[in-house]
């Protein structure tokens, strides 16, 4: 009876969920507070030691402001329809919270939330909402199953109660509620959840979608949410800079031996490369034309466009929590794997990757990269036939105090302050290398701070017009963040002719041991610099103070920051999984699915085959051992349907005849012998006379007389050979047996002439 | 067996929602509720076969019902049996179809309709569905229609099955006022009341050989001083009052004389002449009487006076079996009262008394006075009181 009884709280809990959903839905704390306190009391109000409800007038006045509200809201000039609707709905079940409640005032309850639920589907898409949803369904699948039981007990006790006097001794309906109840009512609650879910994630996924309009929106939703990235940088504007714990995304090392790795020094993953200065701080991709790589299957495939394995090199393997479009790696990405065939721009110059333009999303892949590639490598990489020379002056940050002070830099280190001054290009190459390393020293030195709070910055007006941030920073402030220092290190490298370029990234430096993959937070977003160092080489320096380093890798994830980052995951799961799902996602499976199951059937075509022709080698059929193994195989299953339709109909002969109780072995004879009756009763059977389980084959067989006369006399002589044999335990003579073929024939006949 | 998937308006609603989601989802492309509209329409396929499954391994058997009587409550048990192997049955509710027949049970009764909570796989499960008996007679009953609308109320499934049989509801036994006993009992001499049988009465039947535990009282001093040995006094079993209640039908229906301000049909009162019948040799029979029975106008033999429960079933099955619709007899070979009888006859007709003349001392009663003879409301109530404060000490 405690399942019964239940019932009105679980009723009650699921109502409050719905609130709950609305109000997150809407986005709406006030809404929350109001509502959820006002529902919460009801249930004192109704169901405590008092147990009052609201009178019915005062109700059904309430009811009729609540609708006159809604009319109101709803003859606005642009009226929010759902908005409206989900809190008309939402006072309604406020109302009925407080009125008496019977069966139907539960059903009318369990409705409105229904309605509550699916207004905030139409007002939300967040994870939360989600998940409470997903809690909902499930609650509602129990509550339901208990309001169905609740009402029938109900309706049978009021029916009981008019059909009993209130004299009468007959005891009230009280429903035995035991273990097994209790048990098979969890089971069928399992088993129907666990069947929802799967049929309808199996109507989501195929349901037809169209190109909707929402589809370019929800995408670039999610690569906006890659904060700290950016493919520009801009000094004097930028606020994406972040202290944030967000996840961004997880990341796993694994050596050529594809055993998971910890790097030894941070991994920088590149998003972009900034080699184009604009001024005022602005920093941007010059514009490039980037090979299409087209991407096959499930297979690796290589960037320097050959075919053939790739080499053993280190390979990442990245779980973006958001579908991101821009394709992170280390230098030098050498292969790809994705799963899916989707086009991939390469750039060759800058040796960066992301999705072609009209590809939705991603949010994994694998890279393969060479931490130390040779120049060979990256010749075929780059498909460069000519060395490059000295870079052009187009887009350069020149100035001639950081000239002075890079000059001043490379005299102090007694190298050469000019390009000029170097004759041959390897002297060039080992100059820039040392050059760079000095600017490196420069940055890295106490005279400059790592922070993140410039709000106190103002860049001084001279002459008119603003100092250009880098400057300002190199010469005056000295404070600032990774952008400030990877810009200054490029500046002071340019200005005496180095070639380098800023690159926007982030830094994996968080390892979790027990997982094995590098956490990616939003904090983690970094900007440093590339230096030409050879003809096909760009090699990485980091100008950014080591304490920034240090504060990365001493990043320790509390108990509230690993949950943050599990929902983070969710969240990102919910996005990609379910909320940015369209046409071209569904296209995509679709080919997958289509490339999987051709794969197997092409997999278990081989297995079979080469199983035949081991078969046929080990007993030496011959050319045409084929033929043997396919009537083999043809005998066999004749065999197996024979056999499984005599024990069907053994089984059959056993109950028909009363004998489940007793073994084959006991009375196989019996079973021989009284196949006729089961023949009947099929034959009688397929008239529509099908004898009731629970008459005894002779009364049957008398009360067949008044209907079926003709058929009667066939079947009461077959009755009576029945229980010669079965209970008489007797054989029946020839004379018997052939008498009783005629009645099996008479009895076609007569069954026949009726038809 | 015949198994059927019903249209019910919860379910009508809940597809006319599924639409409605699943078009507001193509239009605005919401993945939400696309997955509202995937949840609803698996709901929906769930629903059919998980009640499906339930019905396939569901069989019912009615217990044959015990005669009851009109006005009181009929228990017709059901047995369901849940020949599945795995899977549990919830929430089924049997109820009776409508039969074509006359004596059809939609005639007589509400809707039965049992509820049964849980049937486990291979469990056999007894249920009851308990109605109100409106009238009396032979009733009707052939499918039993089991059906269910669980897990979620969409979809109603139903399997029906043929289970022919036939309930006898007894006339209705309203209580009478007391006095109608006493003024109908004839005034016997005291030996008319001696039964020819030894018992615990006061007058002398004969002597026997003391048996140990025979009051003192009881020992015949000089029969047994002349004998030399003990005898006790055996004395004789009072014979219990008799009534023998004569319900003269004769007279077919369309031939009762009544008039439109009696405000009864003559259907209703042969009803009342029946129920009258019934309901005095209840009270009879709780009294102490030995009770018979005489129908005139059918072909039935009369039934001897005896006491006990079956006899009283006996009469009551009589009674209940009487069809008015038959044509009646108009010399019967008996006229329901024998002058060599020793007991009270009350005669009761369903209009106007006729004189029998076969003997005096008859009691004549109508139908019509069924209404002066019930006892009062306030007086039934605490007669109904008595009677169960009654049972209640017989049961302690």
């Amino acid at each position: 009876m405690k399942l019964l009884q239940r019932f009105p709280f679980m009723a009650f809990v699921l109502v409050l969920l719905s609130i709950v959903a609305l109000c997150v839905a809407q986005q709406s704390v006030g809404l929350l507070l109001v509502a959820g306190v006002l529902a919460a009391v009801s249930w004192y109000f109704t169901e405590g030691p008092r147990g009052r409800s609201l009178p019915s007038w005062v109700a059904k006045l309430l009811m009729l402001t609540a609708a006159m509200f809604l009319a109101l809201d709803l003859l606005q000039p642009r009226p929010d329809v759902p908005s409206a609707l989900g809190q008309f709905a939402l006072w309604m079940i406020l109302i009925k919270l407080y009125e008496k409640r019977t069966a139907r005032d539960y059903g009318q309850l369990l409705a409105l939330s229904l309605l509550l639920v699916l207004i905030g589907c139409l007002q939300s898409t967040d994870f939360f909402f989600g998940l409470v949803l997903a809690v909902y369904v499930i609650l509602g699948i129990y509550v339901l199953l208990l309001h169905q039981m609740h009402t029938a007990h109900e309706e049978v006790r009021t029916r009981r109660a008019i059909a009993v006097d209130e004299s009468d001794r007959l005891p009230a309906l009280q429903p035995v509620i035991g273990l097994r109840l209790v048990r098979d009512f969890r089971f069928l609650i399992f088993t129907i959840s666990v069947a929802t879910l799967l049929l309808s994630g199996t109507v989501f996924i195929m349901f037809p979608r169209g190109e909707g309009q929402d589809d370019r929106g929800l995408s670039s939703r999610f690569t906006a949410q890659q904060a700290g990235f950016t493919t520009d940088v801009n000094l004097v504007d930028g606020g994406r800079i972040t202290d944030s714990r967000r996840a961004v995304m997880s990341v796993q090392l694994f050596d050529a031996f594809d055993q998971a790795h910890q790097s030894a020094e941070p991994l920088h993953l590149r998003g972009a490369t900034l080699d184009y200065y604009e001024g005022d701080g602005r920093w941007r991709r010059r514009e490039a034309v980037a090979s299409r790589v087209t991407h096959r299957g499930a297979d690796w495939t290589r960037l320097d466009g050959r075919s053939g394995s790739t080499e053993a090199t280190m390979t990442l393997d990245v779980r973006m929590l958001h579908a991101t479009e821009v394709l992170f790696s280390p230098l030098v990405p050498t292969a790809m794997q994705m799963p899916d065939l989707v086009p991939v721009l390469f750039d060759r110059k800058d040796l960066t990757l992301r999705l072609g333009e009209d590809v939705s999303p991603i949010s994994r892949y694998r890279v393969r990269f060479d931490p130390s590639p040779t120049s060979e490598r990256l010749r075929r990489l780059q498909q460069i036939r000519q060395p490059a020379g000295r870079s052009a002056a187009l887009g350069r940050l020149e100035d001639a105090e950081i000239r002075e002070l890079a000059e001043r830099l490379l005299g102090e280190s007694r190298l050469a302050t000019s390009v000029d001054e170097l004759e041959t290009s390897e002297q060039y190459w080992q100059w820039s290398r040392e050059a760079a390393n000095v600017f490196l020293r420069f940055l890295h030195s106490p005279e400059f701070h790592y922070t993140l709070d410039l709000s106190d910055v103002t860049f001084p007006i001279r002459e008119g017009t603003m100092m250009d941030p880098v400057k300002y920073f190199l010469l005056e402030l000295r404070r600032g963040h990774c952008e400030y220092f990877a810009a200054a290190f490029v500046a002071l490298c340019q200005n005496v002719g180095i070639e380098s370029r800023l690159v926007t990234g982030y830094l994996a430096a968080s390892y979790d041991e027990s997982a094995q993959q590098y956490t990616v937070l939003e904090r983690h977003a970094h900007a440093w610099a590339e230096v030409r160092t050879n003809p096909y080489r760009w090699s990485t320096f980091d100008p950014t103070p080591p304490s920034f380093i240090n504060n990365v890798l001493r990043d320790e994830a509390g108990l509230a920051d690993r949950m943050r980052w599990f929902y983070d995951r969710m969240d990102g799961l919910w996005g990609r999984t379910v909320v940015s799902y369209d046409a071209r996602t569904q296209n995509r499976m679709a080919r997958q699915w289509d490339l999987g199951i051709r794969e197997w059937a092409r997999d278990m075509t081989r297995r079979l085959k080469l199983w035949a022709e081991e078969i046929n080698r080990m007993f030496y059929f011959g050319p045409a051992g084929y033929i043997w193994m396919g009537l083999i195989a043809l005998v066999l299953f004749i065999g197996i349907l024979a056999i499984s339709k005599i024990i069907h109909r053994l089984q059959r002969l056993k109950r028909a005849a009363r004998l489940d109780r007793t073994t084959l072995h006991e009375s196989p004879w019996l079973l021989q012998r009284m196949g006729f009756y089961l023949d009947m009763l099929e034959l009688l059977e397929r008239a529509n006379l099908r004898k009731p389980a629970a008459t005894p084959p002779l009364i049957w067989a008398t009360q067949l007389r008044d209907d079926r006369p003709d058929v009667a006399e066939h079947v009461t002589a077959l009755v009576r050979d029945f229980y010669e044999v079965r209970y008489g335990e007797r054989q029946l003579t020839d004379d018997e047996l052939r008498r009783q073929r005629e009645h099996m024939r008479g009895l076609e006949r007569a069954l026949e002439k009726k038809q | 067996m015949r198994r059927r998937y019903h249209l019910h308006i919860p379910g009508v609603v809940y597809c006319g929602l599924i639409l409605l989601v699943g078009l507001v989802a193509i239009r605005g492309q919401n993945n939400v509720l696309f997955l509202v509209f995937g949840i609803m329409f698996a709901a929906l396929v769930i629903s059919g076969l998980v009640s499906g499954a339930m019905m396939m391994g569901l069989r019912v058997r009615r217990l044959d019902p015990a005669p009851t009587a009109a006005g009181e409550p009929l228990l017709i048990r059901y047995e369901v049996r849940n020949i599945n192997r795995l899977v549990p049955i919830f929430n089924v509710h049997i109820e009776e179809r409508p039969v074509s027949e006359t004596n059809g049970w939609q005639h007589f009764m509400d809707l039965p309709r049992a509820w049964i909570m849980h049937v486990g796989a291979k469990e056999v499960v007894h249920g009851e569905a308990i109605v109100q008996a409106k009238k009396r007679g032979i009733v009707a009953m052939n499918h039993v229609r089991v059906w269910t609308t669980f897990p979620f109320g969409i979809i109603k499934k139903s399997v029906t099955f043929t289970l022919p049989t036939h309930v006898l509801i007894e006339p209705k036994r309203e209580p009478l006022k007391r006095e109608l006993l006493r003024s109908i009992e004839v005034p016997q001499p005291v030996g008319m009341r001696i039964s020819p049988r030894a018992g615990g009465g006061d007058d002398y039947f004969g002597l026997r050989e003391y048996r140990s535990n025979d009051s003192i009282r009881q020992i015949a001093w000089r029969r047994s001083a002349g004998l030399d040995q003990l005898v006790s006094i055996e004395r004789s079993q009072p014979s219990s009052p008799r009534l023998r209640v004569v319900l003269d039908l004769e007279k077919p229906t369309a031939s009762l004389r009544i008039s439109e301000k009696d405000g009864v049909t003559a259907r209703e009162l042969e009803e009342n002449a029946i129920t009258l019948a019934a309901s005095l040799l209840a009270m009879a029979d709780q009294a102490g009487f030995e009770v018979g029975l005489s129908v005139r106008g059918f072909d039935l033999p009369p039934i001897a006076l005896r006491r006990g429960q079956r006899h009283f079933r006996r009469i009551m099955a009589a009674l209940g079996r009487i069809d008015l619709d038959q044509p009646r007899q108009k010399h019967t070979s008996h006229r329901g009262i024998r002058e060599a009888e020793r007991t009270s006859i009350v005669v009761i007709h369903p209009d106007r008394s006729d004189d029998l003349s076969e003997r005096s001392d008859v009691v004549h009663l109508t139908g019509r006075q069924l209404e002066q003879l019930r006892l009062p409301v306030e007086e039934k109530r605490s007669a109904s009181k008595d009677v169960s404060t009654g049972r209640q000490e017989v049961a302690a």
